[in-house]
């Protein structure tokens, strides 16, 4: 799904109660909606996570080595912009 | 539930790299609701600006990007900017993350960056993702 893709999700009872149990004890108090919200949010993230995840070709030494080259660099060219 | 704060370059390499990589498995526990991460306005700042970044072009478009950062917002719980923590550790660059979990009370920081797991910190641990799974593997 890209970004802007619209997609149609119908609640009943049973999905939110199902969401809900799926959270688990911390999230016991919150309403409906938030537990719906929270458990779209968890979806979408790991699905995103997934997606790029399988399109990589890297280790994960690889990644990570990558990962902070770039962090570094990020950090490097603001001071020096600073 | 453990609360951690996860510094922006296991969120990258946990999204470039493969799915049973330790980050990878630190972002599952995490949506998974077996830790709970703690971010601050500058953490989320700071991971926008790194997955912008061109060289990460080559695995997910600018899109992608803001929509991580966006999911990571929403999903995690935002703190507000603690106190600086000037001189912490060796990169001046790493102590907001260290404010951030002191102001926070965080169990640890969770990192795959040598300046902050060699540094001596005392009330906060840093922790390398493969580790943070192995202690919640104990629990």
């Amino acid at each position: 799904m890209a970004p802007g893709d619209k997609i149609n999700v119908t609640l009943d009872a049973d999905t939110v109660a199902q969401a809900r149990e799926q959270l688990g004890e911390p999230f016991v108090g919150l309403d409906d909606a938030a537990v719906v919200e929270r458990a779209l949010d968890a979806y979408l993230l790991r699905r995103l996570m997934q997606s790029t995840q399988a399109a990589s070709e890297l280790t994960a030494e690889g990644a990570e080595r990558v990962a902070y080259e770039e962090l570094r660099a990020s950090r490097r060219e603001r001071r020096d912009a600073a | 539930m453990i609360r951690v704060v996860v510094d922006p370059g296991v969120f990258i390499s946990a999204l470039i790299g493969p799915a049973e990589s330790p980050p990878a498995c630190v972002v599952d526990a995490w949506i998974d609701d077996r830790i709970e991460v703690l971010v601050s306005p500058e953490l989320l700042a700071e991971l926008r600006r790194v997955a912008l970044r061109p060289k990460f072009r080559r695995w997910f478009d600018e899109a992608r990007a803001r929509e991580l950062v966006g999911r990571i917002e929403r999903h995690a719980t935002v703190c507000v900017e603690p106190p600086s923590a000037a001189g912490a550790t060796r990169d001046p660059a790493d102590d907001y993350l260290v404010a951030l979990a002191r102001g926070e009370a965080a169990a640890m920081i969770v990192s795959g960056d040598r300046d902050l797991l060699e540094a001596d910190l005392g009330d906060v641990h840093v922790l390398r993702p493969a580790e943070l799974l192995e202690r919640l593997a104990d629990d």
